[in-house]
């Protein structure tokens, strides 16, 4: 058995017929990288997790979760992508306490082998993704209470089933002027920007559907959809978070909504990480709102509106009806 | 029986492989070693001790597999 106190899933692989998970001795390194493949980049620098790791089927990820269960996420991080998430998981990832486990690849693959199982049951389907992210998030160091997930833009997409895995864990959902979003997927692209063998079902239909839509209208019609997700699942666990009110949103609305209490050296530690950009820690953020607007032409600006923009005065309209935090309770 | 040299040191490697997994204590000891000719020389030492001759060839095979794998995390 895969003792979760040493090891944790880095890498699921697919080993026709086989899925196996990889495992790796992670120690207690604390995920505090933008990514969580950047701090798997520099575990595996050490030789002996290039050496001594493990490789089991993939239903050890459901005997872990039963035999070793972690407390579930204290706080899920949805976004539409280019939003603000990665400065959240930063401010959250601050504080030594908590484990962010920001944009896992082995949940992308995970959840792309639950795509080609359409016969799988619910069920083991549930544990499967419950297995990966307890295992994930299994409390390594000392000073770990919470574990918060920051998902893949991607996998909002994918939200309703981890949300069906995990219904009573809070969650949030940023978003951003649809214009600014794709003016910055378009000069730097997501992966699922990219199409071509490894793309998903839903990627192929929505290219039948649009076979001669350019760059710019996929990316639209994809930000579309993460917010049209994000809207059919809300519920009295969700909390929409808009870019412009970061980061003091942070303090105000998020760290409430997850059940964290901020002490004062909190808020001095997180004046410093908003200062910095959250991708590029050794960087200033720069405000870039304006600079996005004035690089959309005209047919940019035209095509957010139209596609993108009624989900997004949707959930702008559901945010203006948020009660503030004070009156949730 | 005598076996073809990379058949040994396949069994060889499996069952130190199993030992140090096995053993966080081994683990630990391991990860200390942030050179890979370090590592490689502490884990030659811990396989004589448990009784299997490795060879420092097979290990830096080992190394290199496990790179390539998370850099291919993508493809497999």
């Amino acid at each position: 058995m895969i003792d979760l106190r040493t090891w944790m899933p880095i890498r699921i692989a697919i080993q026709p017929p086989h899925v196996l998970v990889d495992w790796c001795a992670v120690g207690a390194a604390h995920f505090a990288d933008p990514f969580f493949d950047q701090t798997i980049e520099r575990e595996l620098q050490l030789p002996v997790n290039q050496v001594f790791r493990q490789l089991t089927p993939l239903t050890t990820l459901v005997d872990t979760l039963h035999a070793q269960p972690a407390a579930p996420p204290q706080g899920f991080i949805v976004h539409m992508s280019r939003c603000g998430s990665t400065l959240i998981a930063q401010m959250l990832a601050a504080n030594p306490a908590h484990t962010v486990i920001a944009e896992p690849s082995p949940l992308e693959r995970l959840l792309r082998v639950l795509e080609q199982l359409p016969d799988l049951s619910e069920q083991l389907r549930l544990d499967l993704v419950r297995g990966l992210l307890n295992a994930l998030l299994y409390p390594r160091r000392p000073e770990q209470q919470h574990g918060f997930i920051k998902l893949d833009s991607w996998h909002t997409l994918e939200w309703p089933l981890l949300r069906r895995a995990y219904p009573d864990v809070p969650w949030i959902f940023i978003y951003r002027e649809p214009v600014e979003v794709l003016v910055s997927q378009l000069n730097q692209p997501a992966s699922w920007m990219q199409l071509g063998v490894f793309s998903s079902h839903w990627q192929m239909q929505l290219l039948s559907a649009h076979p001669q839509m350019g760059h710019a209208e996929y990316a639209a019609r994809v930000l579309a959809a993460f917010c049209r997700t994000a809207l059919d699942t809300l519920d009295e666990r969700a909390r929409l978070i808009h870019y412009r009110e970061l980061p003091a949103a942070f303090a105000s609305q998020i760290a409430p909504w997850f059940g964290l209490e901020l002490t004062a050296a909190d808020h001095a530690l997180l004046a410093t990480v908003a200062q910095r950009n959250a991708k590029h820690p050794s960087a200033r953020w720069q405000p870039d709102a304006a600079a996005k607007q004035a690089e959309a032409d005209a047919s940019l600006h035209a095509l957010a509106q139209s596609i993108v923009g009624p989900a997004y005065a949707e959930l702008e309209q559901r945010r203006a009806q948020q009660l503030p935090l004070s009156a949730v309770g | 029986m005598n076996q073809p040299p990379s058949a040994a040191q396949d069994q060889a490697f499996a069952a130190v492989h199993q030992l140090v997994c096995a053993n966080p204590q081994l683990l630990a000891e391991l990860r200390a070693c942030r050179d890979l000719d370090e590592f490689v020389s502490h884990t030659l030492a811990i396989a004589a001790a448990a009784g299997y001759t490795l060879t420092a060839e097979t290990l830096y095979a080992a190394a290199q597999s496990g790179r390539r794998a998370w850099r291919e995390r993508w493809l497999a």
